[in-house]
């Protein structure tokens, strides 16, 4: 199963016997192709529809998603890592409040990912 | 590295004659499962197709099967059926976990007189998941639902938590 990014929206939807077609209602969209693709995370959601996945399900997208969640996490992680490498000289206010963003997401970060490992 | 991370998918499938049921385990929550009913010559060959690509797709830590050894009664297609998945996850280095229908009895024991039928009924009370998959009651003279085998592979993977896990309060 590590190989697959985890995806939960096949099993909900199926937990509260929607249909494809009942689901595609519910998120406003026409075709079953949009929802066959996101279980089988072919597409990436919409921020739309992630919300309106958290609505009809009342799991936060990340919940939901984790392996796109992954993915972003991935993509933004090392976008801080960058920006925290850049801030390392600044002593002002602003640069000092910035490197805590990135500190604190590096925090979060490592508390998810033991998380998962337990 | 602890029970719960070793077996964290965990996959149980029970044949039957007309093909198979499936339940695939994250812990204790069912992700994804379904009853496969195969037609044609070879059977075995079409669902053990459909078996391989199941462990294809999700690589469970653990694959539960009927141990149907102490039985006569049920027919040599299922248990060669059976032989080859074992020997179709053991390939894959799957560890593989049987039990018995006395063991499945005695494990669901408090249910009073533990017939399929109570054992499904305690099932789709503890995955809500499963209720609408739940039988009507058969009488004698009913051939058994195809939907039952959906139940008896969660009843599997029950006693696979139970009996090898204990970790975790399964049965209701």
């Amino acid at each position: 199963m590590s190989r697959l990014p985890q995806n939960y929206l096949r099993r909900e939807r199926r937990s509260w016997a929607l249909r494809q077609k009942d689901l595609a209602f519910l998120l406003g969209v026409k075709s079953t192709t949009h929802i066959s693709r996101l279980e089988h995370s072919k597409s990436t959601p919409s921020i739309k529809t992630g919300l309106a996945l958290e609505v009809i399900f009342g799991l936060a997208p990340g919940q939901l998603l984790p392996g796109f969640y992954d993915l972003i996490e991935e993509d933004v992680m090392a976008r801080a890592a960058d920006m925290h490498q850049r801030l390392i000289d600044r002593l002002d206010a602003r640069g000092i409040r910035k490197r805590n963003l990135c500190d604190a997401m590096l925090k979060r970060a490592n508390t998810r990912s033991s998380h998962q490992e337990i | 590295m602890n029970y719960a991370r070793r077996y964290e998918w965990v996959l149980s499938i029970y044949a039957t004659a007309r093909g198979f049921g499936f339940v695939l385990f994250e812990g204790t929550q069912p992700f994804d499962w379904g009853v496969k009913e195969v037609r044609g010559e070879d059977r075995n060959e079409s669902c053990l197709q459909n078996i391989a690509r199941l462990l294809e797709q999700y690589e469970p830590q653990a694959l539960v099967l009927r141990d149907i050894t102490d039985t006569t009664r049920q027919v040599r297609r299922i248990r060669k059926l059976n032989a080859a998945i074992e020997a179709l996850a053991e390939a894959r280095g799957i560890p593989v976990f049987t039990y018995s229908r006395v063991e499945i009895r005695r494990c669901f024991g408090h249910l009073g007189p533990a017939t399929k039928h109570t054992i499904a009924e305690a099932i789709a009370r503890h995955i809500p998941a499963f209720e609408r998959y739940l039988p009507p009651m058969r009488t004698a003279w009913m051939s058994e639902d195809a939907r039952m085998a959906l139940f008896d592979a969660a009843s599997l993977a029950l006693v696979f938590f139970q009996i090898e896990g204990g970790r975790r309060q399964l049965i209701v």
